[in-house]
């Protein structure tokens, strides 16, 4: 992934790179339009070294450093909050700091990577279900209408 | 019922009522999304806390730019067009959403397309 590489330090370099590459192959392989069981079960095999190092990513590296809040995530998390205290008519000044933010791997996405080869098994590839050719369509409709000019 | 500990909700909905009796499972009927999941929802996930690593770094400003020059380079690469100028907001956007115009600033990732 030659865009990430070198910009880590060490050791570090090499966790991410690793875990990139096996992210690009698990999404790659989940794209597929077309399965069959060997590439079922290739897909299996690398959502299990993609789950090793996502868990090795949170475990070693997350430790190492502390992460803080994006610049835009800390401007939104201000804009909210003077809005509330308008609300409250007390306005009072911002704090300016960055909160700590650590990478949670316990959400039900991360959780429901692993029933993609079910899914695919039962149901047929994701490109026959998969959310964004409803959101092209709406998008194609609106635009026909005029009423959004994306 | 709410059990706070484990975010455990119940709640009733009209495929629960309707089809429960006749013992069908609505969570069987349920399949993943892969655009909100993984696109916009893991993959996501994982690029923002990349660049808050950035961040983290020490001189994370400089780094997080030098990424944002990379993809510019990498998408001027994939396109084919003049790649001596940066003129990657001038791509005009192509078809339904096919290709779309770029986001002046990856790591902000503003406009991300799916």
């Amino acid at each position: 992934m030659p865009v990430f590489e070198g910009l880590f330090p060490g050791e570090h370099d090499a966790i991410v790179q690793s875990l990139l590459y096996n992210f690009a192959h698990w999404h790659a392989l989940a794209k597929l339009r077309m399965h069959s069981e060997t590439s079922l079960l290739a897909l299996d095999e690398t959502f299990k070294r993609l789950s090793h190092q996502l868990r090795k990513f949170r475990d070693f590296m997350c430790v190492a450093f502390t992460m803080m809040e994006l610049p835009r995530e800390s401007a939104a998390r201000e804009r909210k909050a003077a809005r509330e205290r308008a609300g409250l008519s007390n306005p009072d000044a911002g704090s300016g700091s960055q909160k700590a933010k650590k990478f949670n791997l316990s959400t039900y996405k991360f959780h429901a990577m692993g029933d993609y080869v079910r899914s695919i098994q039962l149901f047929g590839t994701t490109d026959s279900f998969t959310m964004q050719i409803v959101r092209k369509s709406i998008i194609f409709i609106f635009s026909r209408l005029n009423l959004i000019s994306d | 019922m709410i059990c706070i500990d484990q975010c455990l909700i119940l709640e009733q909905n009209a495929f629960a009522e309707k089809l429960g009796p006749l013992g069908f499972d609505a969570f069987c009927m349920l399949v993943v999304d892969f655009m909100h999941e993984c696109e916009l929802g893991t993959w996501k996930a994982l690029f923002t806390h990349l660049i808050r690593l950035l961040y983290a770094l020490l001189g994370g400003d400089s780094l997080v730019a030098s990424l944002n020059y990379r993809f510019v380079i990498h998408l001027l690469y994939i396109y084919n067009t003049d790649s001596m100028k940066l003129r990657f907001r001038q791509i005009p956007s192509f078809g339904h959403g096919v290709i779309r115009k770029f986001a002046n600033n990856t790591s902000e990732m503003k406009r991300l397309a799916a």
